[in-house]
């Protein structure tokens, strides 16, 4: 038997011109695995890893003129198609491609509102051991100032990341959500309303979007 | 007859005598699996999504209420989404998935003062997503607002706008609002 270079399907050699039922066994074989690596990269696009997490609890007390890291526990609150495990600290696995990354906040203050003074979401990605005192592989901010509207001020922030697992160790990257505002008057608390949101899914590496197109 | 294990290609066992009706066999059950992953292809390449706009007049607005928007115009749909002339505030979700979600609008109307604006992502009447910017310099303009959404079928999904200020009556007189599915569940 002999096979094609590209592709590995079989045809018949001279000595074996008649083994009909081998030949067709193989060509079914490497049909069956082709089109499986196939169906396998297409089904990764309709079903990219994505997780939401929310806080379920309000933090307050954010002091003024600091960064402040939210540590009002996060709960997992959807996961679909996650290598491995995952837990309730927002996190990135250690999956080669592009992830998008979305946080939103309400902050509101405990008393006084200081109008048109700042009010910011700073989101951290840090590598898997420096959590939250190591230096971010990514950082991008959102910010605003306050309207002493009622309900608060939203702050919404994203950005695209490029995971790279071997420089990881193969090790899962921290998200780490920080506020900061020059509020004097009253401390800020974030809101409930909503919870506190961070969430991300897989865009896809380079392989995967030239399988699909 | 022995098959594949993933795409059940069917061909004969080893031994077996060969006719024409096998190697029909074979071509049939070569064409339902390449038909197989037709499907895959068609599912991945479109995943679920819709868009809607307000693209002519303007959709009204209460002072300190946040308001669902109403579209008049249905840019995509390939999930039967949207059907604004039943509803014109809103998409249904047809498909479970998590959905990138997003919302843009320009205020347009009159005011005396303006506070702040806000856009908002909302999914059956709970708020997920909100962007509150205030006026410093008193004049309208535009907010937008994203966020990945985790949808059932049947979840209704709505864009709205909250303003606060004085005067009035002020309106959004431009606003998208997108939704596509980026995983199925």
């Amino acid at each position: 038997m002999q096979f094609t270079e590209r592709y590995n399907l079989p045809c018949l050699d001279d000595d074996d011109y008649a083994a009909y039922a081998l030949y067709m066994q193989c060509m079914a074989q490497r049909i069956d695995a082709e089109l499986t690596s196939r169906g396998d990269l297409l089904e990764g696009y309709s079903h990219r890893p994505t997780a939401i997490w929310k806080t379920t609890s309000a933090q307050t007390g954010i002091p003024d003129n600091a960064w402040w890291l939210i540590t009002s526990p996060f709960a997992l609150y959807a996961a679909y198609n996650w290598p491995g495990a995952i837990d309730n600290a927002a996190s990135l696995p250690p999956v080669r491609g592009w992830w998008q990354i979305v946080a939103n906040t309400n902050l509101v203050a405990s008393g006084a509102v200081n109008f048109d003074t700042q009010r910011s979401l700073r989101i951290d990605v840090y590598p898997p051991i420096g959590s939250p005192v190591g230096t971010p592989v990514e950082q991008f901010y959102d910010e605003t100032w306050a309207t002493n509207a009622t309900g608060g001020d939203y702050l919404l922030a994203t950005a695209i990341v490029y995971n790279d697992p071997i420089t990881d160790w193969y090790r899962t990257r921290t998200i780490d959500c920080f506020i900061y505002h020059n509020n004097t008057s009253s401390t800020l608390n974030s809101s409930q309303t909503p919870p506190t949101t961070v969430a991300v899914t897989y865009l896809g590496d380079t392989p995967e979007i030239q399988a699909v197109v | 007859m022995p098959s594949t294990p993933n795409y059940g290609i069917v061909y004969p066992a080893s031994g077996s005598q060969i006719d024409c009706d096998a190697f029909a066999d074979f071509a049939q059950s070569v064409q339902s699996a390449l038909n197989t992953l037709d499907a895959i292809q068609d599912q991945a390449q479109n995943m679920p999504s819709a868009s809607i706009r307000r693209n002519s007049g303007s959709s009204p607005l209460t002072l300190g209420v946040s308001t669902p928007v109403q579209f008049d115009q249905e840019v995509w749909d390939n999930d039967n989404m949207v059907d604004l002339a039943a509803n014109n505030d809103r998409m249904t979700i047809r498909t479970p998935g998590v959905y990138m979600v997003t919302f843009n609008g320009q205020q347009g109307g009159t005011f005396t003062t303006l506070q702040s604006q806000a856009a908002s992502i909302v999914v059956n009447s709970t708020l997920w997503y909100r962007k509150r910017q205030g006026s410093t310099t008193n004049r309208n303009f535009a907010t937008q607002v994203f966020g990945l959404v985790e949808c059932a079928a049947g979840d209704i999904l709505q864009a709205q706008w909250l303003w606060t200020g004085t005067g009035g009556p002020d309106t959004l007189f431009i606003a998208g609002f997108q939704a596509r599915c980026v995983t199925l569940i």
